[in-house]
């Protein structure tokens, strides 16, 4: 076995085990001091090239490198051409919902979902209606975050506003790729140093306008901020923030000394309601005034665009499985965990009873704020849950908590200890959709911890699919 | 007495709205979205709009989500004041009054677009317990033709119609509790309540012109959709139906939806509050609008 082999030249008495379906995992009984090593050096290289992620400190917001652990979880290259189909599909899908409401919204006269989740919700911006609105590709990059329970692939969540993570996985095979290029010569993982390429090729496909195409970033303060910088640096694009651009509804353009430049396409890395404070939120200060005039009717491009936001609130997701079969006519692949409404009592009695089996999460939540693990939930956090639900009962929703897989990682001494994961897949839809081959695995701080969440403190490995 | 024969292009007036804001420190550029022109209706044509705007900005007429003429407005020069004006000239043709019969109430035809949207809560027109409280007080009943009537009809006997007694930014919440408001706020409490009740219920901002010798103004009504896709007008403030006086600029879920004039400036001082200023002018002698009146209602009620 190729990948075997591989293992055993760089970690001595290595095993790769078989788990359920064609997953393997790294493991050695020996080697201790040398896993130490290795993850000593790959946390300096992350130092080192400032790979940061921003968390929360005491309120405020610290830039520190991402925790990184350096043994890769590994796909073959079965499961995983499975699952660039079953995300193709699911991307699709959402895609198709998008323009669907905001145009005839078709699934509603359907009665497939109910009309709350397109003219209800908070994220169906009536300024977007348009033409552009209407066109294919309004994703332009979805973050898809999956889990493994019991040897199935199953979704989590669908991030269509800023899925972000691409850069965080190309440093962590960067990271291999300097410091042990032998384990990835050995088991050669298919590459995904294409990703930028890519995303720069979607956005040039969606716009021929004479013009440039540039990375609109909130700013440092943001927790993605490396992200930011060393994307547009690998897209060979310039970072701006909002003060930069101007917008009417004739375009939209850079503002330099020398006189205005024409900006046909905007990689944005603003949660979209605050993208343009006439159109989105009107308490907004980082936003560029008519920039939706200027997207609807075609003048720039906008990546992703703000009418994404409609298909990723959590209350839709229990209706995109019919999404899929309504759109696509097909069954869908991935399975998803069951979502529960708590907006009735009687409904929320009856899982309050399980407590412990849910997990609760709030309908318009990132970054894992505000979720809620029954089992682990002190009597505070199960107070302000309450609270919630009553000031606002649509405001959380549960889904039976499900022991997902766990990774191992390599502890402080150098021996291993096996903590959650999850894998955010990235989809870029140019004419068709492509996969990122790996995507970023997540782990979560410790063994006891069930978040994976960047800003809750989790960290991220590499994800090798075997070619 | 002369022979009059009734002319085609109905009543005319003249409205014109001022809008005029002052900054303290120059802006440097604004962004705007204005919604003043008057909405085509039936019996109601537009027969000119102008946009007037100081200092020079660079415009697009534009039509909103929920079909309101919108004008963005761009200005580049810096400028201490933005004055916007609208002069529009409408002819009405008298309306024979409202259809009396109920709207006919049906769950899943209203379930479809557009109306749909228009029975959710939105912005300013929360769901509240305090609406629940209040049409049981009116014992109104759901999905039911003449409680809503009712409803239009007695809301202003439990609530004080004060001008200055509100703000444009008091909640439904504050209006309720305080009862107290005005046009805005009584459109805001039946919306409230025909939401509850059952029915789709939309906000219009627009004018009343003058009968009589009276002034006409600024004003908010309500428009209840009915399955068969038509909305019907009622005024709260009035205690009535709507009819060939009320001339509609722009309809949306609330006040949020229509404002006359929405805009960002750059500028290092906050604005203070606009100048506004809504003059509206028969163009007609009197005498000759209440025959053209006269004949028009003998004429529609012979057909």
């Amino acid at each position: 076995m190729q990948s075997a082999d591989a293992m055993a030249q760089v970690l001595p008495n290595a095993a790769v085990i078989p788990i359920r379906g064609g997953i393997r995992t790294s493991l050695t009984s020996a080697g201790a001091a040398q896993r130490r090593r290795l993850a000593d050096d790959t946390t300096a290289w992350f130092a080192r090239n400032e790979v940061h992620f921003g968390v929360s400190v005491d309120g405020q917001l610290v830039q520190r490198p991402i925790p990184y652990d350096p043994l890769p979880r590994i796909v073959d290259s079965a499961a995983w051409s499975w699952l660039e189909r079953a995300l193709a599909q699911r991307v699709m899908a959402l895609d198709e919902f998008i323009r669907d409401a905001y145009g005839e919204a078709r699934i509603l006269r359907a009665g497939i979902v109910p009309p709350q989740l397109i003219y209800g919700s908070t994220s169906w911006f009536r300024s977007c209606r348009g033409p552009a609105a209407l066109r294919p590709g309004q994703v332009t990059i979805a973050g898809i975050d999956l889990v493994r329970v019991d040897g199935r692939w199953l979704v989590l969540e669908d991030n269509l506003r800023v899925p972000s993570g691409a850069s965080y996985a190309l440093a962590s095979r960067r990271a291999l790729a300097d410091l042990a290029p032998e384990m990835l010569a050995g088991l050669r993982p298919r590459a995904l140093g294409e990703y930028p390429r890519r995303l720069a090729a979607a956005l040039e496909q969606r716009s021929s306008q004479e013009g440039l195409t540039v990375l609109l970033t909130p700013g440092p303060a943001n927790a993605a901020y490396y992200e930011h910088c060393e994307l547009a640096r690998l897209m060979g694009i310039p970072v701006v923030m909002a003060a930069d651009l101007v917008a009417s509804h004739r375009g939209v353009w850079l503002r330099r000394d020398g006189g205005n430049v024409p900006v046909a396409r905007i990689y944005h890395r603003y949660s979209p309601e605050y993208l343009d404070p006439l159109g989105g939120r009107d308490d907004s200060l980082i936003g560029i005034p008519f920039l939706f005039a200027a997207w609807r009717q075609g003048k720039v491009v906008l990546a992703n665009a703000p009418t994404c936001g409609v298909a990723d609130d959590k209350r839709l997701f229990p209706f995109v499985p019919s999404l899929i079969r309504y759109y696509l006519g097909e069954q869908p692949m991935l399975e998803q965990p069951l979502t529960i409404e708590l907006d009735s009592l009687a409904r929320r009695r009856e899982v309050f009873a399980r407590f412990d089996d849910f997990v609760y999460k709030p309908v318009n939540g990132s970054g894992g704020k505000g979720i809620v693990f029954g089992p682990i939930a002190n009597s505070e956090e199960r107070a302000a849950l309450s609270a919630a639900l009553d000031k606002a009962p649509g405001s959380m929703v549960a889904q039976p908590l499900l022991e997902i897989e766990r990774l191992p990682c390599v502890a402080a001494a150098g021996d291993l200890e096996w903590r959650r994961c999850d894998l955010r897949a990235f989809v870029v839809v140019d004419v068709d959709p492509w996969v990122m081959p790996g995507g970023l695995t997540r782990v979560a701080p410790g063994t006891d911890d069930w978040l994976v969440n960047s800003s809750a403190g989790g960290g991220v490995k590499d994800t090798w699919v075997e070619s | 007495m002369a022979s009059f024969s009734p002319d085609p292009t109905g009543l005319r007036y003249e409205i014109v709205h001022h809008n005029i804001h002052h900054y303290e420190s120059a802006a440097a550029r604004s962004r705007n979205e204005v919604r003043l022109q008057p909405l085509p209706r039936k019996g109601i044509e537009l027969e000119s709009f102008r946009l007037e705007v100081t200092p020079a900005a660079e415009m697009d007429a534009q039509v909103d989500h929920f079909g309101n003429p919108t004008w963005l407005v761009s200005v580049e020069a810096p400028h201490e004041e933005f004055r916007v004006t609208a002069r529009s000239q409408v002819s009405i043709l008298p309306q024979d009054g409202f259809p009396t019969a109920a709207i006919p109430w049906d769950a899943g035809e209203l379930m479809r677009m557009p109306a749909v949207e228009f029975q959710l809560p939105s912005p300013r027109v929360p769901e509240l317990t305090a609406i629940t409280t209040l049409a049981a007080e009116m014992k109104l009943v759901a999905n039911d033709w003449e409680s809503l009537l009712r409803a239009n009809h007695d809301l202003r006997l439990d609530f004080n119609y004060s001008p200055g007694s509100t703000e444009v930014s008091s909640t439904l919440e504050e209006i309720l509790e305080r009862r107290v408001g005005v046009c805005q706020d009584f459109a805001h409490v039946l919306i409230a309540l025909a939401r509850h009740l059952g029915w789709p219920a939309r906000y219009v901002s627009g004018y009343v012109v003058p009968e009589a010798e009276s002034e006409g103004n600024s004003h908010a009504w309500v428009e209840i959709g009915s399955a068969d896709g038509s909305w019907l007008g009622l005024d709260p403030t009035h205690r009535s139906e709507t009819g060939d006086w009320h001339v509609a600029v722009a309809v949306g879920r609330d006040y949020s939806d229509v404002s006359p004039l929405r805009g960002v400036f750059m500028s290092a001082s906050p604005g203070s509050p606009p100048e506004v200023s809504v003059r509206i002018t028969a163009l007609d002698a009197f005498e000759l609008r209440k025959q053209l009146h006269a004949t028009q209602l003998r004429l529609q009620n012979q057909q």
